[in-house]
Order: structure tokens, then sequence, then C-alpha cells
């Protein structure tokens, strides 16, 4: 009850922010350009609506960032954390009920740029699917939620909005964007050409939130994917990226005076 | 009961001891003034007591739980009106108050809170807007919601005008009547004056005094400042004079010497001064007044303020 | 007149601008067989290369093969669902290039088959893009007033 009280509070505050009416706006007309492109610049192959993932993601994982780095570590500074706490709520109903405020902030963002944009798809698409769509927006939030995760634990982790502010700014490059070169990297010219691509590979690959749905069926693998290609696996290595960052800025947090 | 009682508190960062083995007992029931000048280590005990801040070492209990391990019970029972906070700019005072309604389980409306403390026709503004008193009265508010048994009040009249703190310190004898304890910090000793039943004053972490607002006016009563002018001023005579029985503080300029002691001591004081080497050439006799008490307790040994002009110290 | 008009007035706005880039026309991304003809020189000539001869084409590649000879830049560009089938063939998306020779009355010209898929021009583009960009703006713009109106 205490942490669905500080969830509400948090997103009655958030989404009064006009910085995120600027990010929901940059996001959507984003989205319409990109769906745009993808839909008309490659006319003999087939685009469905998974195509729009790989570049999506990545902004979902800056939204997701810029969302959470603030999210305890600004209040810790302005002082509004003493209010917070003055209130019957505990240091843990804080950083869970902030996690899920922000979190609904994330997929009020993702689900307004994609309900605007689909007429859009609509029209553009060959053959306009609604699962595929909803599958979409629903692939996307994994690796927003991630995000927010990491970047609220980084924020509950440290004294000043700065230091959680360049951490985050680091996650957020590595698992967008460094994490895709250094991978193709190593494909390119570390891996034996013509062996086919190791699983382990495929393992570390997939560690990246953004790559959790890469499993055996996506990859069209059969049977003899091992256990960590599996679907399932998806499910673990999301629930460690968010209970392992999440668990151990609780811990230090905890700890910590917050005045 | 004791509604607050702290045993051996510390409190150290790094190598600085803002609190150092602090023993303090607040009855149920009383308003308590904790006094003190500004860095005197009263927010970092206030801060300990809401779990903030987490002590060095000692015991800590609010309302009878320990205020690190039963941080819950405390918070739901005591009202805070914290130092240093901030709250929502882009929420409106409703806001707040239905947040801290909700989350205390109390049946208060939040109109005739918003009204109480004075800010009735902002209730629907963001707070954003609100200027530093507004803030003030409505974290205030936030305080007083569900009637909590301990109110816990830090500087609560900075960014009020007289006319604010004079209704803040009404709210605090109406809680008061109404059962509560009432905590409450300051460096402004009129303000504490007023309103408290006992009063603690803190100095560099420590408790340099504790007593009803009476008994510290007795206590003055048989006190008597002695100002004497010397040629010089030997360290020495300083600590001789110190060690008298009957002298409460020692101050001194160059070659002022300000000593506050019990009334038949003054002359045992000007002895010890001439036979420790500070020639006195001249002296006087004043009653100690309630204010410069504060300051005799608060002011560092070796301070070298101006003590004909004390009011400026405190409301600095 | 207030902040919340400007937002209403905003979305009145945004609202059919919307609508407009919804339906005015995707420009065309179709991709494109270009075929240039070069005259080559006796005794250049690469002896990998495939030579036919022009009698042997199918009449539409014949047709294009005059065109592109004939045209100011010795370039010809069709739609690629109508260019000749063999030579259509010879060049997709990955394979971009082809070049062979053609003989026609003793003369040999070299065939540079190319795919392309050339941009529509900006303006058709923002034809589609402008307003629903447009769109965008304003609807985020509303959303500034309006929270700005509350404060």
């Amino acid at each position: 009850m205490s942490i669905l009280l500080v969830a509400k509070k948090d997103f009655q505050d958030a989404i009064r922010s006009l910085t995120l009416v600027a990010v929901v706006g940059i996001f959507t007309a984003f989205l319409a350009f990109y769906t745009y492109y993808e839909f008309t610049m490659t006319p003999l192959t087939t685009t469905t609506a998974f195509d729009l993932y790989q570049s999506t993601a990545n902004a979902v994982v800056v939204i997701g960032t810029l969302l959470g780095y603030k999210s305890i570590a600004g209040e810790r500074e302005s002082g509004s954390l003493k209010f917070l706490l003055g209130a019957p709520h505990t240091r843990r109903d804080v950083v869970l009920g902030k996690f899920l405020g922000r979190v609904a902030v994330v997929v009020v963002t993702v689900v307004i740029g994609f309900v605007v944009v689909s007429p859009h798809y609509v029209m553009l698409a060959a053959s306009p699917s609604v699962t595929a769509y909803v599958g979409l927006i629903g692939r996307l939030l994994v690796p927003g939620v991630v995000f927010v995760a990491v970047a609220l634990a980084l924020s509950a982790a440290s004294r000043s909005t700065t230091v959680a502010m360049w951490g985050a700014i680091v996650l957020a490059i590595v698992f967008a964007f460094a994490w895709d070169m250094v991978r193709n990297v190593i494909e390119s010219f570390m891996l034996p050409p013509d062996a086919g691509i190791p699983n382990w590979f495929r393992l570390i690959t997939r560690f990246n939130p953004k790559y959790f749905y890469l499993d055996a069926q996506t990859l069209e693998l059969g049977n003899a994917a091992p256990f960590y290609l599996e679907p399932w696996f998806g499910g673990v290595i999301v629930a460690g990226w968010l209970l392992i960052p999440l668990g151990l800025a609780y811990l230090l947090f905890e700890r910590s005076d917050l005045a | 009961m004791t509604a607050i009682e702290l045993r051996g508190v510390t409190k150290q960062y790094g190598d600085v001891t803002a609190v150092a083995d602090l023993d303090l007992v607040v009855e149920e029931g009383s308003i308590f003034g904790f006094l003190g000048p500004n860095g005197a280590g009263k927010s970092t005990v206030i801060n300990c007591l809401l779990d903030y801040i987490r002590p060095t070492e000692g015991q800590i209990s609010v309302l009878g739980h320990d205020a690190q391990e039963e941080t819950l019970a405390v918070r739901e029972r005591t009202g805070v009106l914290p130092q240093g906070f901030d709250l929502y700019d882009r929420l409106t005072g409703r806001h707040h108050l239905e947040f801290m309604i909700d989350s205390t389980g109390a049946a208060d409306d939040p109109e005739a809170i918003a009204e109480r403390v004075g800010i009735g026709d902002a209730i629907d503004r963001q707070v954003g807007g609100y200027s530093r008193g507004m803030t003030q009265r409505l974290i205030l508010g936030t305080a007083l919601v569900g009637q909590p048994d301990l109110l816990i009040l830090d500087e609560p009249s900075t960014g009020l005008d007289p006319e604010g703190a004079h209704e803040m310190r009404e709210i605090v004898r109406a809680e008061a009547d109404r059962g509560a304890t009432v905590f409450f910090s300051s460096h402004i000793l009129g303000q504490v004056e007023a309103v408290c039943d006992e009063v603690g004053i803190l100095q560099n972490g420590s408790l340099v005094a504790e007593d009803t607002v009476d008994g510290l006016r007795n206590a003055i009563e048989a006190e008597t400042t002695l100002t004497a002018a010397v040629e010089q001023l030997p360290d020495a005579a300083l600590a001789a004079v110190r060690a008298l029985a009957d002298v409460s503080s020692v101050s001194a300029t160059d070659t002022t010497v300000t000593v506050q002691c019990a009334d038949a001591a003054k002359m045992t004081v000007l002895r010890e001064l001439e036979t420790a080497g500070a020639t006195v050439e001249d002296f006087e006799l004043t009653e100690t007044s309630l204010e410069e008490l504060f300051l005799t307790y608060t002011d560092d040994e070796t301070d070298t303020s101006d003590h004909d002009r004390p009011g400026e110290v405190l409301t600095q | 007149m207030n902040r919340r008009h400007l937002a209403v007035l905003a979305v009145v706005i945004a609202v059919p601008l919307f609508t407009i880039g919804l339906i005015s026309p995707v420009p065309d991304y179709g991709p494109q067989l270009e075929t240039s003809v070069y005259h080559q020189p006796d005794g250049n000539l690469n002896e990998e290369t495939p030579t036919v001869a022009y009698r042997n084409l199918s009449t539409d590649a014949q047709q294009l093969f005059d065109k592109a000879n004939n045209n100011g830049p010795n370039s010809a560009a069709v739609p690629i669902d109508d260019a000749p089938t063999s030579w259509a063939t010879l060049v997709s998306e990955t394979a971009e290039t082809n070049e062979r020779y053609v003989r026609k009355n003793g003369k040999i010209y070299g065939v540079y088959l190319t795919w392309d898929v050339p941009a529509p021009s900006f303006g058709t583009v923002m034809l589609r893009l402008g307003p629903l960009l447009g769109a965008i703006g304003l609807g985020t713009l509303a959303g500034f007033l309006i929270l700005e109106d509350s404060s």
C-alpha cells in the first residue's frame, strides 16, 4: 500500500514535468519518421512491425535512463526525501514506489508515441497487424523498464545527481550503442569465419537487456539449443537485470545517511 | 512516560564530531525547546530521531520505539517539519496534504488543515509558486495530519514573518493542549521562551543546559554578570577563574573579561583575577537576562564576540 | 486568449494536419534498373565479360539499349518491374551492378546494369512527413501550454 502511494505521488509529479512532455514529443516524432523510413526505403523486403525494434529500443533505453537517474538522488539533494520519509514509509517503500512510478511513466511515454503513430503505420504497412504492433510495444518496454531500474539504482546509491547522471550516461551508451559495435567487431574479426556463431556468443549478446528475446525460437536454431538460449532464460536475464541493481542499491540506500 | 530518550548518542562525520555522547529525555505531553546556535548539532539530533541519518553510537527511543529499528512505528505517530526540506514544485498543496492523509490513513480534510495553517486560498496552486513562508505553512500542515502523538519541528519559523511565527506558536500550543508532545528546535531564544515548558541548550554537539524555562529564570536571578576591564590578561587568569566553584561561564576579549557567576562569588572572582596577574582597572555588575544566559551557554569559550549586542548574534 | 485556449487551438490545428499527412501519397521508393551504354573501343575488352549480339536480345532489352544509347547521359532508367526480365534478374539489392558487352552493327558496346533506389524529391517526402511531424509538434506544444496553465 505504502509502495503504491509513493508510486502514485511520483507519477503525478513526473507526469507534470515539461521535460517529459518534450521527451514524449521527440519520441513520437522520431517514431513517425522511423516508421516511414523503415516501411518505405526497403520496398522489396517485407517490412514488419518488429523491424522497428532496433533503433526504437535504443531510444527507449535512453528514455528509461533519463527517467531514472534523478529519481532518488534528486530528491535527496533537494530535500524532498525528508518530506517523503516524514510520512510513514520505509526506505524500501521509497525505492520500490519510485521504481513503479517511473515504470508507469515509461509505459505512458512509449504508448502515447505508438498510439499517435499507429494510423501512420496502418497506412504504410503492407499487412498491418495489431498483434505485431502490440507485441512490439511489449518487447520494447522490457529494456525501458530494465533501464529505469538500473538508473534508479544508481540514483539511490549515489549522493549527488551528477554522479548518478554520469553513471547512467555511461550505462546507456554501453548497452544501447557500444555493445552492438563491439559485438560486430568480435563477430567479424575474431570468430572463425566458417564455423557459424557459437552459442556462447549468442548468450553474451542476449545478456544485453535489449536482446533478451533472442532465443532459440527467434533465431530458428531448432531443438539443439542449450538451455540458456531457451525462451524462459530471457526471463531469468531480465529478472537479474531488475533484481541485482535494485537489490544492491537498496542495501546501500538503507545504510546511508540521507541528510 | 518519555516521548524521546537519547542515551550516549554520538554522530561523527569522518573526523568531525557533530554530536558527542548526548543524553536527553523529553517527557510525554511537554513542549520541549531545543536551543542552540546554527551548527550546534540540533538538526543532526533531529535527523537521528527520524532515522534520516544513523548515529555512530548510542540508543535513541522515540515514543517507546527504537528510532533505527522501528522507524515505521515512529513515523506513524510523528508529525515532522524538517529543516532543509523541499516539496514537489509541480504538485499542489492539496496533493501534498492528500499524500500525507493517505499515507497515515487519517480521516483529515485537506481544506480544513490548509485553512488552519493559513494557506486555504492557495491549496490548489502548485507549490512551485509558493513563497518560503507558505511552503513552511504547508509542511506544518502535513505534520499535523493524523493528530500525531509527537511533533518534531526543526526551526519551524524559518521564512515566516512575525505574524506567521506567532500563528505557528498558537498551533504548537493547541497541539500540546490536545496532548501531543512537541519537540521544537530553534536558534532564537524568544521563540522557544514564549511557548516551551522545557529547554535544552545544545552547543558543539553537547547539551550544556537542560531545565524548565522557569528553572532557567530562577538560575539567572541568582546570577550576576561581571564585566571587568583589565590591563593585561594572562591565559592563566582565565583558567583560574573558570576553575572557581560558582562561576558558570567565562569569556574574554583582549582587555575585557566577562564572567557569569553566583552573586556571592563576585569578589572571589575579582581577587582571583588580580592574583593571576590581571590588573583590574574597572568593573561593572549587571543582572543576567535569559538572552545573555543563552549566549553565555552557546558561546565558544574562546569566543570574542561583543556581548553588548547579544541580539545580533542570535538573530543572524 | 489564455494558455488553455491556445492549447485547444493547437489541437484543433494539429488534428486535420495529421490527417492531411496520413492521406497524402506515399512517395515512390520503387527500385529501378539503370542501364548505361558506352561505345567500347576495340582491343580494350575484358575477356571475362560476356558478350551478346544485339539481335539475340529481347525486344524490351533492345528498346532499353537504344533508349540509353541515344540519351544524352548515355543511360536510361526503368522501374524494375517493367524492365526486361533477362536483365532485371542480373541485379538485385545485394548485387548492384552487372557488366556485359553488346555487339551491334559490328561495334562493341559496354552495358552497365545498375540497381538503384532513387530518393524522391524532398518536397514529395515533406508533403507526407511534414504535416505529421508538424501535428506532433503542435500536440507537444499543447501539452506545454496545458502544464503551464495549471501552474
